[in-house]
């Protein structure tokens, strides 16, 4: 029967090869690091691995007595037919479960269990791993999640993770107190560019465009959300990308919320506009240096006051650029010992400052220290005033007190000391120098009178607009003026011609008329020796013109613009106090007339005056 | 003895007048109107005193007196300052106490005195 030997002998080598695979199949099963359970419809262990009785501490024999129930403490007898019933429905499940050792001890499994039914015999064929290590990390995941979040709810600002869309997937703190609006409507989908300001709205979407784009990227910003209840508020946002695969997947940030420090840098902008302005507007000159004279500040006035640009100063050293000469070694050795703390900053003097086409100007300062946070003087700020024009006027004034008390004064005093002397020679009955005595009392009298005249006639005439206008005879005026001043003329060895014409009639004040003739010819008589004073009056249609002209020392050329100022002293030599003149213009002003100057030195000089007739 | 010379600088005619009736018989005068020509005959005579009006037509007799003042030549010069300018000898006094000064209209007795002393 070889047919059958060789069937047979097919059969063995297929047992042998079932076999085989039995074996491999019961030792990887052995050697499994899960616990493997053949369980049949009784709850009882069938058949169970290596690996079951090294996890529960029993023997293979030992479990191979007992059920279910004496290692699951979660599958009691009575639930365990539902489970059964369950099973064979479903044919495979995984459930959590808790498996108990010898010793008593337990631990949390997943088994992953499966319905067999193998010859008609049913079995339960599981896997059970132990899961206590992964639950562990599990709860230690979930406390860290529990804290952390506690922590970030604590936190002032907003703490957010996104995914690249900007879609929130956490999003905490004080979501509430920043927008108004509960953090999870955020969470269901309220977008945060819908609370972002419109005016910021184009920079935000370029930065999250960068940090979409380009890994490893963190960007900084400001800007303004609309709160839920409308107000404005400023945030500040840090947000970085977090890469995979060097492509950005998710964004984290944070939001917070800076308001007020906004508020208080604006208002501090605010103040520093202010001051700046108020520093480019200020009439001053305000100037700061540092320790080495180094000009760190100038502002506008000063650079114009110096004639220079403007920041064209910064960076000099103002000693050597805006310092006379003959000044700088002097002022640079007090301000180095001011620097040096050897001598006290002078808070106030008067100092003159060169400007940039060499011209002086004097300038009243005012300065204090410069000092850095910790009390080091850094350099000096000093604010300035020209004062160059009012020290001008200032002299200018006082000059024209003094002269003005010397007019008056002088003549004053020689009538009293010749009156003095006519009183002592008539007692002591000396009477040989009498006649001169009286001459000196008469003329300073005269003297006297005109100018106290002067003064009282520019104050009246300085406050009159109108003047009471009668027919007068300019020409008996001036024949009378001349006659008067013959005498005077010929001190001085002078002629005074005038040619008498017919009447001539104009609308004018007499008074006032003869004391402008008068002037003009008292002026001449002062100036001329050994000459010839001429005195014309033209007639036209509608004017009268008045020339007086004189072979005098004349008037020099920076003078002439200057003589119908009041005060103005033609020659310095000369007495009275400088009025003659501006009376006069202002007499031919209010007859609305011109009267013009033409004068050389040395030659002499002539006065036109032109009055309308007015008839 | 010889006479003893005074400069007189002064511009006003009378006053001109007055120094030389009062002061001719004892001293020699010298009379310049201005300060140049103070200056010039300073240089040129022995003067031994000097009588100096304020207000002078090419420069004040105070600038005058500190530029003289200056010069060793003339530190010891008597001088008497004699103006109507109360206001600015007491200014001159308070810088220089030592400064003689005079108030026009001065009494005839008290100049006389003053120059009396200063020569001897």
């Amino acid at each position: 029967m070889p047919e059958d030997i060789e069937k047979l002998k097919k059969e063995l080598e297929k047992c042998k090869a079932d076999k085989d695979m039995l074996e491999l199949a019961e030792f990887s099963i052995n050697k499994s690091y899960e616990e493997v359970f053949w369980i049949d419809k009784d709850a009882k262990i069938i058949r169970v691995n290596d690996y079951a009785c090294k996890m529960l501490g029993y023997k293979k024999e030992e479990l191979l007595k007992m059920t279910v129930h004496d290692i699951d403490p979660v599958f009691t007898k009575d639930l365990w037919p539902k489970h059964w019933e369950d099973l064979k429905k479903n044919k495979s499940q995984v459930i959590k479960s808790i498996h108990k050792t010898k010793e008593g001890k337990e631990y949390p499994v997943e088994i992953s269990i499966n319905y067999l039914n193998y010859n008609g015999r049913e079995y339960n064929f599981a896997y059970a791993k132990d899961i206590s290590q992964r639950e562990c990390a599990l709860q230690r995941l979930k406390d860290a999640e529990e804290k952390y979040r506690t922590f970030l709810e604590n936190l002032i600002g907003i703490y957010y993770k996104a995914n690249i869309n900007g879609i929130p997937v956490l999003f905490e703190g004080t979501v509430k107190d920043i927008t108004g609006y509960d953090k999870e409507e955020f969470i269901k989908g309220l977008s945060w560019d819908k609370i972002i300001h419109p005016e910021d709205f184009k920079n935000m979407k370029d930065s999250w465009e960068l940090l979409a784009k380009a890994p490893n990227t963190s960007v900084n910003r400001e800007y303004r959300i609309i709160r839920k209840d409308g107000a404005v508020r400023w945030l500040h946002e840090i947000t970085r990308n977090i890469c995979e695969n060097n492509k950005p997947k998710y964004l984290i940030g944070s939001l917070h919320d800076i308001t007020e420090k906004r508020l208080i840098q604006d208002e501090i902008g605010q103040a520093k506009e202010d001051a700046e302005e108020y520093l480019e507007i200020a009439a001053n000159i305000i100037v700061a240096i540092d320790t080495k004279g180094k000009i760190t500040l100038l502002n506008k006035n000063g650079h114009k006051l110096l004639g220079y640009k403007e920041k064209e100063l910064i960076g000099k050293n103002w000693f050597n650029t805006c310092l006379p000469k003959e000044q700088r070694d002097e002022v640079k050795k007090v301000f180095q010992n001011c620097m040096e703390g050897k001598l006290n900053l002078v808070q106030h003097y008067d100092n003159p400052i060169m400007t940039k086409d060499g011209s002086k100007k004097i300038i009243r300062w005012y300065n204090t220290y410069l000092k850095d946070k910790t009390g080091n003087i850094i350099g000096t700020l000093s604010s300035g005033q020209d004062i160059t024009e009012k020290q001008k006027i200032d002299e200018l004034k006082s000059n024209i007190l003094r002269d003005v008390s010397h007019e008056l004064k002088t003549p004053a005093s020689l009538i009293t000391y010749a009156a003095r002397k006519l009183k002592e020679q008539v007692a002591n009955g000396e009477l040989n120098n009498m006649h001169t005595y009286l001459r000196i009392l008469n003329k300073n009298a005269d003297r006297l009178n005109h100018e106290i005249s002067s003064i009282l006639e520019m104050g009246r005439l300085e406050t009159t607009e109108d003047i009471a206008k009668d027919k007068v005879n300019v020409c008996s005026v001036i024949s009378g003026v001349v006659n008067y001043y013959r005498d005077v003329a010929a001190r001085n060895h002078n002629k005074i011609i005038y040619h008498k014409k017919a009447e001539c009639i104009i609308k004018g004040n007499e008074n006032l008329l003869k004391l402008c003739v008068s002037n003009l010819i008292d002026n001449s008589a002062k100036f001329t020796r050994n000459g010839k004073i001429s005195v014309s009056l033209l007639k036209t249609g509608k004017t009268v013109t008045i020339t007086v002209k004189d072979t005098g020392k004349g008037i020099g050329k920076n003078k002439l613009k200057y003589i119908f100022n009041p005060f103005v002293k033609v020659d310095q030599s000369s007495t009275g106090i400088g009025l003659g003149l501006s009376i006069c213009k202002k007499i031919v002003d209010l007859h609305k007339g011109q009267i013009k100057v033409k004068s050389v030195h040395g030659k002499g000089t002539e006065f036109k005056i032109t009055l309308p007739r007015g008839v | 003895m010889a006479k003893k010379t005074i400069l007189v600088v002064e511009d006003e005619e009378d006053m001109q007048y007055i120094y030389q009736d009062l002061l001719a018989k004892k001293y020699h005068l010298i009379v310049v109107n201005n300060a140049e020509h103070a200056a010039l005959k300073l240089k040129q005579e022995k003067i031994d005193l000097m009588l100096l009006d304020i207000i002078l037509p090419d420069k004040t007799g105070d600038e005058f007196f500190k530029e003289i003042k200056q010069k060793k030549k003339f530190k010891k010069l008597p001088v008497i300052i004699i103006s109507v300018l109360g206001d600015m000898m007491d200014e001159l006094k308070r810088t220089d106490p030592d400064v003689v000064c005079m108030q026009k209209p001065f009494d005839d007795k008290v100049l006389l005195g003053k120059i009396d002393e200063l020569l001897k």
